[in-house]
């Protein structure tokens, strides 16, 4: 069983993205994916429900045309995780909507609880022009970063709002510049973009476009192997030293390193161009390290 | 539907309670004298007697103004003891009747429903021995009230402690907190959960990986609580419920007790209509609908809904909201420095622009909501979203309530009065947790300003104070003595510069509590026009020392006129 948990806050997208599936659960049946789904929402107020589709209703639970079932859980989820697993026979995937201020992190636990053998990710979803006021605000910052760093994968949203390729580049560079210390030290998060335009197939699984991890100033031996790093990746659309990660190209890097005792450089790549310039004193040893964004092929 | 489990055998209707039917016109005037009535009306604050027509006051003072009001009897059941109005339970749930169904194995001595004392149970054999003695005939053994900080020895219990009382039924306890339960073998067995390799904050493991038992938190409880006799519905109440909890209510001395979370689907709101309505029920009951699993806009279409139905006894329309958690779970949203003990701040359960549009719905609706906050910073929080709805929604005498509001200061009492707000302090937790409070949660400064009552009032708020039933034991005399006396359970006084006056805690188990729930048109005072709700206490508390307050006995409550004695 696959099962993907939809983080991030209230108003990130998570409700319409559900509606989008739910909208599609026909053509997902007949497009080949073959994926019966499962939804556990947090209530039916915002979930879009064409009733001529809804094949019976008991409870918690909507039946809908095309295979597809529809359930609330409240604030309760191992019960509704009860309520739905007790048809598992009836479907392939689940997918989860969390409230606007869970955790990622202690959802994914609850359903591993729940659900010991079942393949689970979880994405959080970022409001591009929101999220940066989000990460500020004085009540709720915190809970917004933990959301982003709990979650396996980030899918930016509303991408519609910005024109074009800006928003790829508006997204990349929030990657880059302000999410970067929320990509904990080894590990990798899949990036994706909703642009609204998705083939049906992909609807029930986002696939990811780009890839981001940190690499951390002490594992930079010197200026020159990185560069030598980035060059051949270049060359050969694989990283020298993640070989096993398959094809990717390198898409953008942003980050400040130290040599030496006191010499600070700003590393930037972009459009294919290697950036490195001295800079003064950084704010605080929390800034070192690069945030590289790949670009999967 | 769950029986009773324990030794004792309560009775699941009006016969429980010990009504004294009157049999008599109701038309004609009954005359209470008492050795004195104490009535919380300014105007009027000391009587001999109060006459009581339909249900109401008609009027309180000398025997003989209250004769001179027309045909009367007198009723001199209480003449040697001391009437006030009947105690407003502002914060409790009727899940405390639910709860007596199961064996109470608590730190501390508590009164069932039937007036029995239970012993504490002061270490893990006295659980496991009690526990023995549980009915085993039925299919699961369930306990709760379980308080184990208290143990001299801290050992915690194991899985193999709840074996020792059956390995053939599913055996569960319930910690006082209500976060945290203990079961047996057999029940992680049942629900999947003998397993090596759960990794879950909620699952604590033993020295070979295994569980231990120890479920914490309300994901890995409800994995296992339908096996232990835990689950939602036995949980939410029924008419059993419903009668012990009003059998509590009578012995407490209260006339009208909320019921703070409720999701209230129909089901639950025709049986309280229908329980209620029985002239023998005593209780006024307020039950709030909990917002959870549900849009504002659609939540505030349903309170009005519920409003419609609400009856004299059934009082429905209220909202409950929550913005964190609880202190003692480190759940609550704290502002810097934060937990004492360094542990991280607590969650949000509900999204602050989801707040902030719930009281703007309420607000144009005349709607009352009440929001739990423990936290500082919850309570920062809800007074910034209630901020925001009043531009958007002007409204006068909304009187949103913050409920707890454990860690308020000052300065927040002060904007909670600016923004037409009132309160609902906790003093119990003082007695029950503020040891903890002070050496691990919040450290001694902060414990000492808890449940800050004594600012509360500088600040001109109206104020209640309240048990959160079935958290802490129904009882607003033990509340009043709480906040008068602010001693924790080892004997230190927890802030004496809050503590308040006898005069002040008694006014907020009755006026304060009714002013909170927008009753103190009806209940709350002995004044003429009110409901006739008394309680009659075996003595007077203000002739006794302050410290002795949760010493005095309540013999009877009167309800709309109709006398139930507590014995």
């Amino acid at each position: 069983m696959i099962v993907d948990i939809l983080a991030g806050y209230l108003g990130a997208g998570k409700t319409s993205y559900i509606n989008r599936i739910l909208s599609h659960a026909d053509d997902l049946w007949h497009s080949g994916s073959r994926q019966r789904l499962a939804i556990l929402v947090n209530d039916f107020g915002e979930i879009n429900i064409d009733r001529q589709r809804i094949v019976a209703q008991q409870g918690q639970m909507i039946d809908i045309a095309g295979g597809c079932i529809c359930c609330t859980f409240g604030s309760d989820l191992v019960e509704g995780l009860q309520t739905v697993l007790a048809r598992s026979a009836e479907f392939d995937r689940l997918m989860i909507e969390c409230s606007g201020v869970a955790l990622p992190g202690a959802v994914k636990g609850t359903v591993r609880l729940c659900m010991p053998d079942a393949v689970i990710k979880t994405t959080a979803l970022i409001h591009l022009l929101r999220i940066e006021q989000q990460l500020d605000d004085q009540y709720i910052g915190d809970t917004v970063r933990l959301q982003l760093q709990q979650a396996d994968a980030w899918l930016g949203t509303h991408a519609d709002l910005i024109a074009g390729e800006a928003a790829e580049t508006a997204f990349l560079d929030l990657i880059g510049k302000r999410l970067k210390r929320l990509l904990a030290s080894k590990r990798v998060i899949e990036l994706s973009l909703n642009k609204h335009r998705y083939h049906q197939h992909e609807l029930s699984n986002p696939k990811p476009k780009w890839r981001s991890f940190m690499v951390e100033q002490r594992n930079v031996s010197s200026l020159d192997a990185l560069k030598q790093r980035f060059m051949q990746w270049q060359h050969s659309n694989q990283d020298p030293e993640r070989e096993s990660q398959g094809k990717s190209r390198l898409e953008r890097v942003k980050g400040y390193l130290l040599q030496g005792v006191d010499d600070y450089y700003w590393v930037e790549w972009a459009n294919g161009r290697l950036k490195i310039e001295a800079t003064p004193l950084i704010k605080s040893s929390d800034e070192l390290g690069l945030v590289v964004i790949e670009l999967l092929l | 539907m769950l029986k009773a489990l324990t030794g004792a055998i309560f009775l699941s209707s009006s016969e429980a309670l010990n009504f004294q039917s009157k049999g008599d016109d109701l038309t004609m005037i009954e005359i209470f004298p008492a050795k004195r009535i104490i009535t919380m009306d300014q105007g009027n604050p000391h009587a001999d007697a109060v006459a009581v027509l339909d249900g109401r006051i008609l009027g309180a003072g000398s025997l003989e103004a209250m004769k001179s009001l027309g045909p009367h009897r007198v009723n001199d059941q209480f003449i040697d003891q001391v009437l006030m109005p009947g105690f407003v339970e502002g914060h409790c749930h009727v899940s405390e009747g639910a709860f007596w169904a199961y064996t109470y194995t608590g730190f501390f001595p508590r009164s069932d429903p039937q007036g029995n004392l239970w012993q504490g149970c002061s270490s893990l054999e006295a659980v496991v021995d009690r526990l023995k003695q549980a009915d085993l005939s039925k299919q699961v053994i369930s306990a709760w009230g379980f308080d184990p900080i208290y143990f001299k020895d801290q050992s915690r219990m194991t899985r193999h402690d709840l074996d020792r009382v059956s390995t053939t039924l599913c055996v569960g306890v319930m910690h006082a907190s209500g976060h945290i339960m203990n079961v047996n073998t057999l029940a992680l067995d049942r629900a999947g959960l003998m397993r090596k390799g759960i990794e879950h904050p909620g699952i604590v493991l033993d020295h070979e990986g295994l569980p231990s038992g120890e479920l914490r938190g309300p994901d890995a409880m409800t994995m296992v609580g339908r096996f232990v006799g835990f689950d939602r519905e036995a949980m939410a109440g029924d008419e059993a419920a419903m009668w012990r909890f009003a059998s509590l209510c009578v012995r407490a001395g209260v006339t009208t007790a909320t019921d703070l979370a409720n999701l209230l689907p129909d089901d639950a709101v025709n049986m309280m209509l229908r329980v209620t309505a029985s002239d023998r029920y005593p209780v006024r009951i307020v039950a709030m609908r909990r917002f959870q699993a549900i849009s504002p806009a659609a939540l505030i279409e349903r309170a009005l809904e519920l409003k419609a139905k609400s009856s004299d006894r059934l009082r429905l329309g209220a909202i409950k909201a929550f913005a964190d958690g609880s202190i003692q779970g480190f759940s609550a949203r704290l502002r810097w420095p934060g937990y004492y003990n360094g542990m991280p701040n607590g969650l949000w359960y509900t999204a602050p622009e989801q707040l902030t549009a719930l009281y703007v719905g309420a607000l144009a609706n005349g709607l009352q909501v009440h929001t739990h906050t423990n936290g500082d910073e919850a309570i920062d929080l809800a007074l910034r979203c209630l901020e925001q709805a009043l531009r958007k929604q002007a409204a006068s005498d909304h009187r949103f309530v913050l409920q707890h509001c454990q860690m308020g200061d000052e300065a927040q009492f002060r904007k909670m009065k600016a923004l037409g707000m009132a309160v609902n302090l906790f003093p119990n937790h003082h007695f029950y947790w503020g040891d903890q409070h002070r050496s691990i949660t919040l450290g001694p400064h902060r414990a000492a300003r808890m449940n800050a009552c004594a600012s509360a009032l500088r600040a001109g708020l109206m104020m209640g104070i309240h048990s959160d039933a079935p958290v802490t034991p129904l009882g607003p005399l033990f509340t009043a003595w709480a906040a008068v006396n602010r001693l924790t359970a080892s004997g230190v006084v927890l802030g004496q510069t809050e503590c308040i006056g006898v005069d002040e805690a008694l006014y907020a188990i009755t006026l304060g509590a009714a002013q909170t729930l927008h009753l103190d048109q009806e209940i709350g005072s002995i004044a003429v026009g009110k409901h006739a709700d008394f309680v009659v206490l075996d003595q007077d508390p203000y002739e006794i020392p302050a410290k002795d307050l949760n010493q005095l006995s309540v013999c009877a409550t009167v309800q709309a006129g109709r006398v139930f004695a507590s014995a």
